[in-house]
C-alpha cells in the first residue's frame, strides 16, 4: 500500500469521532435548563402558540427523530439562531475565524522560534547552567496561566515601554500583525514549555544515536551532525506534540482573546455564555471540535511527510 | 547513559555532592516543601494573614507595594497580600478536589474497560476519544455554559471531561498486567474479577496515574483560575487568584501589583506540583531524568 493511502481511509476513522461529538453536542443543546421554546416567544406566549412553535421545530418528537432533524440541519450548515446577535449562527462564527486562526498559528510559530533553540543548547550543554536554567523554565512555564502572562506582557511591553497596543484587533494587515504580537507571544511562551522540555528530550536521544555516532566517526562536525541530522530527526516527535496540544492551544486562545479583547471565536464564546445564547454556546463548541479533528489530521500528514519511516 | 552524563559532570549534581546531598532527590523534596508550604499558608490564612481579604478600606486604596502593605492594596483598599494568602485556600482546595473525581472515576472506568475488553472497552474507549476532540477548555466552558457559573459547576463539568486521561492512562497499563504472571497465579487460586481487578492489577499500576495527577492539579488550576477570571468560575469578592487577577487588569497602567502577586501565587504553586510529580516520577522509575 501506498504510504499516503491512509488520506483515503482515515477520514473514515473519523466517522465514528464526529458521529460521538454530534451526539455530545446534541445532549449540550438537550441539557440547556428551561424550555427553550418558552425562551423564543417570552413568557406571556399562549399554550396555544407554544404547541404550534414546539410542532414547528419537531420539539414534539422522539429524540432520535430530533437528533436526526439535528444532524440534517448541521449537514446543511444550520445552526439555529443567534439570540443576541438576531443572525445565523454560521455566519457569526465564520466572521470570527480570522483572529482565532492568526493567533493560533502565529503562537506555534513562535512556540518553535522559541523552543528549537532552547532545547539545543540544553541539550548540546547538557547538565551545565545553561541546561538547568532552560529546564527551570520548563518546569516553571508549565505552570503559567495565559491570562496572567498576557497582562504582564501588556504591563511590560505596552504601558512601560509603549511598544505594542494594549488591546484589540486593528485594521490593516500591518496593525493587525502589530496587535497580534503580543498575544501570539502570551500563548507561545506557554507552550513552548512544554515544546522544549520534549525536544530536549528527544535530541538528547537523537544524539547518542547510532546514526549520529556514524557520522561522527565519518569526522563529521558536531554542528553539522546537529544540524542536518539530528534536529530534523527530533522535530518530528514535535509535530506530535504539537498535535496533542491543539486542544489546549485553542483553549489558551479563547482565554487570550479575553485579555487581549480579540473578536474572535473564544471571546464570541465567552461572551455566548454570558448572554445564554445557547445556540452559539453550541456552534463554537462544534466548530472548535472538529477543527482539532482536522488540526490532528493534519499533524499526521506532517508526520508522514517528514519521515519516510512513518507508516499510518 | 547516567555515568556518561556524570563523567561529563553535571553542574547541580557537582555542587549538592559537595554539599553531602549527592543523592537526594531534589524535585521531590523541593515540590514537596513547596506544596507543604502552601498548605499551611492557606490553612493558618486566617491567623497568619495582616488583613481581612474581604471588607472595604477607601482610604487606603490603591497603595504601593510597602511596609504596611507588602503586596500592596487594591481598588478597594484590600490588603493584596491577605488576599493572596486567603486565595490559596480556595485554590489549593480547587486543585485538590478537582483531581480527586476525574482520578477516582478515571482509574476506575479505565481498569474496568483495560480488564473486561470486548464491547465494554470499545464503548468507552470511543468515549474517550469523543471527548478528547474537545478542546478541554472549551467543552468545560459548554457545560458551565448550561451548569451556570460557580465552583460546584467547575467541579462537575471537570468530574465529566478530566476522567479521560485517567482512563487511557490506566487501561493501558491494565491490557499490559492482566497477561502477567501474578494475575494467572491469582486467577488459578480462584479469585473472582473485582479481587484481582482492584486488589492485584490496580495496586500495581496506580504509580503512573499519581504521578499524571500531580501535574493534573497544575493544570485544574491554571483552568480554575482561567474559568475565574473570565468570570465563570469564582465569583468576587471572594479572594481567588484569578479573580483578583481579573479585577486588577482595570489598573494595570497604575498599579501593577494587584495582577502581579496573585499570578506569581499560582505560578509557584504550579511550580511545587511539577517538581513534586517530576520528583515522584524518579522515585517510581517512570522517567529518565
Amino acid at each position: 500500500m501506498h504510504r499516503y493511502s491512509f488520506v483515503l481511509y482515515r477520514p473514515l476513522q473519523l466517522v465514528p469521532v464526529l458521529f460521538g461529538i454530534s451526539v455530545l453536542s446534541f445532549v449540550l443543546v438537550k441539557s440547556i435548563p428551561g424550555d427553550p421554546i418558552r425562551l423564543l416567544l417570552g413568557t406571556k406566549a399562549t399554550p396555544e402558540a407554544v404547541a404550534r412553535i414546539r410542532a414547528l421545530y419537531g420539539l414534539d418528537e422522539p429524540l432520535i427523530t430530533q437528533y436526526l432533524y439535528y444532524l440534517r440541519n448541521l449537514g446543511i450548515g444550520e445552526m439555529g439562531q443567534s439570540i443576541l446577535y438576531k443572525v445565523p449562527v454560521l455566519p457569526l462564527i465564520a466572521d470570527r475565524v480570522a483572529p482565532t486562526l492568526f493567533l493560533v498559528l502565529g503562537s506555534v510559530l513562535l512556540t518553535l522560534a522559541i523552543g528549537v533553540p532552547l532545547a539545543s543548547i540544553a541539550a548540546l550543554k547538557r547538565g551545565s547552567a545553561a541546561d538547568h536554567a532552560i529546564r527551570g523554565f520548563t518546569t516553571a512555564g508549565l505552570g503559567f496561566p495565559a491570562f496572567w502572562l498576557g497582562i504582564m506582557l501588556i504591563i511590560l511591553f505596552s504601558v512601560k515601554l509603549g511598544l505594542f497596543p494594549v488591546a484589540g484587533y486593528g485594521e490593516t494587515v500591518l496593525d493587525k500583525l502589530h496587535h497580534m504580537i503580543l498575544p501570539c507571544l502570551t500563548v507561545a511562551l506557554a507552550l513552548s514549555a512544554v515544546m522544549t522540555r520534549n525536544l530536549r528530550a528527544s535530541m538528547i536521544q537523537e544524539l547518542a544515536s547510532d546514526y549520529a555516532t556514524a557520522a561522527r566517526a565519518k569526522g563529521l562536525s558536531e554542528s553539522w551532525i546537529f544540524r542536518r541530522h539530528v534536529l530534523p530527526n527530533s522535530l518530528i516527535p514535535t509535530i506530535n506534540l504539537l498535535a496533542i496540544n491543539v486542544g489546549w492551544l485553542i483553549g489558551g486562545s479563547v482565554v487570550v482573546e479575553t485579555v487581549f479583547s480579540l473578536p474572535g471565536m473564544g471571546q464570541l464564546l465567552v461572551r455566548a455564555i454570558f448572554t445564554r445564547d445557547y445556540m452559539v454556546v453550541q456552534g463554537v463548541t462544534l466548530v472548535f471540535a472538529c477543527a482539532t479533528v482536522a488540526l490532528n489530521f493534519i499533524a499526521d500528514l506532517l508526520t508522514v511527510a517528514a519521515d519516510p519511516r512513518v507508516k499510518l | 547513559m547516567s555515568e556518561l552524563a556524570l563523567s561529563r559532570g553535571n553542574w547541580l549534581e557537582r555542587r549538592l555532592g559537595a554539599l553531602g546531598l549527592g543523592r537526594t532527590n531534589l524535585n521531590l523534596c523541593l515540590g514537596a516543601a513547596i506544596v507543604l508550604g502552601w498548605a499551611l499558608v492557606a490553612l493558618l490564612a486566617p491567623l497568619i494573614a495582616p488583613y481581612d481579604p474581604i471588607s472595604h478600606n477607601l482610604p487606603e486604596k490603591l497603595q504601593g507595594p510597602g511596609l504596611l502593605h507588602p503586596f500592596g492594596t487594591d481598588n478597594f483598599g484590600r490588603d493584596v497580600l491577605s488576599r493572596v494568602m486567603h486565595g490559596a485556600r480556595i485554590d489549593l482546595q480547587m486543585g485538590i478536589i478537582g483531581v480527586l473525581f476525574p482520578f477516582m472515576i478515571g482509574t476506575t472506568l479505565g481498569s474496568i474497560a483495560g480488564y473486561a475488553g470486548r464491547w465494554v472497552d470499545i464503548a468507552l474507549m470511543r468515549l474517550v476519544d469523543v471527548v478528547l476532540a474537545f478542546p478541554f477548555l472549551v467543552l468545560m466552558l459548554a457545560i458551565i455554559a448550561i451548569l451556570g457559573p460557580g465552583l460546584v459547576s467547575f467541579y462537575i463539568a471537570l468530574a465529566l471531561v478530566g476522567w479521560v486521561s485517567y482512563a487511557r492512562l490506566v487501561r493501558a497499563q491494565v491490557l499490559v498486567l492482566k497477561t502477567s504472571d501474578f494475575v494467572t497465579a491469582a486467577r488459578s487460586l480462584g479469585f473472582g474479577p473485582l479481587r484481582i481487578l482492584f486488589r492485584h492489577i490496580l495496586p500495581n499500576c496506580i504509580a503512573g496515574s499519581i504521578v499524571f495527577s500531580m501535574s493534573d492539579v497544575v493544570l485544574v488550576v491554571l483552568s480554575g483560575s482561567s474559568i475565574s477570571y473570565l468570570g465563570l468560575g469564582v465569583q468576587p469578592p471572594t479572594a481567588e487568584w484569578g479573580v483578583m487577577i481579573a479585577e486588577g487588569q482595570n489598573f494595570i497602567t497604575t498599579a501593577w501589583w494587584i495582577t502581579t502577586f496573585p499570578g506569581l501565587a499560582i505560578v509557584f504553586m504550579a511550580f511545587g506540583f511539577s517538581m513534586l510529580a517530576d520528583g515522584l516520577a524518579e522515585r517510581f522509575g517512570l522517567r529518565q531524568r
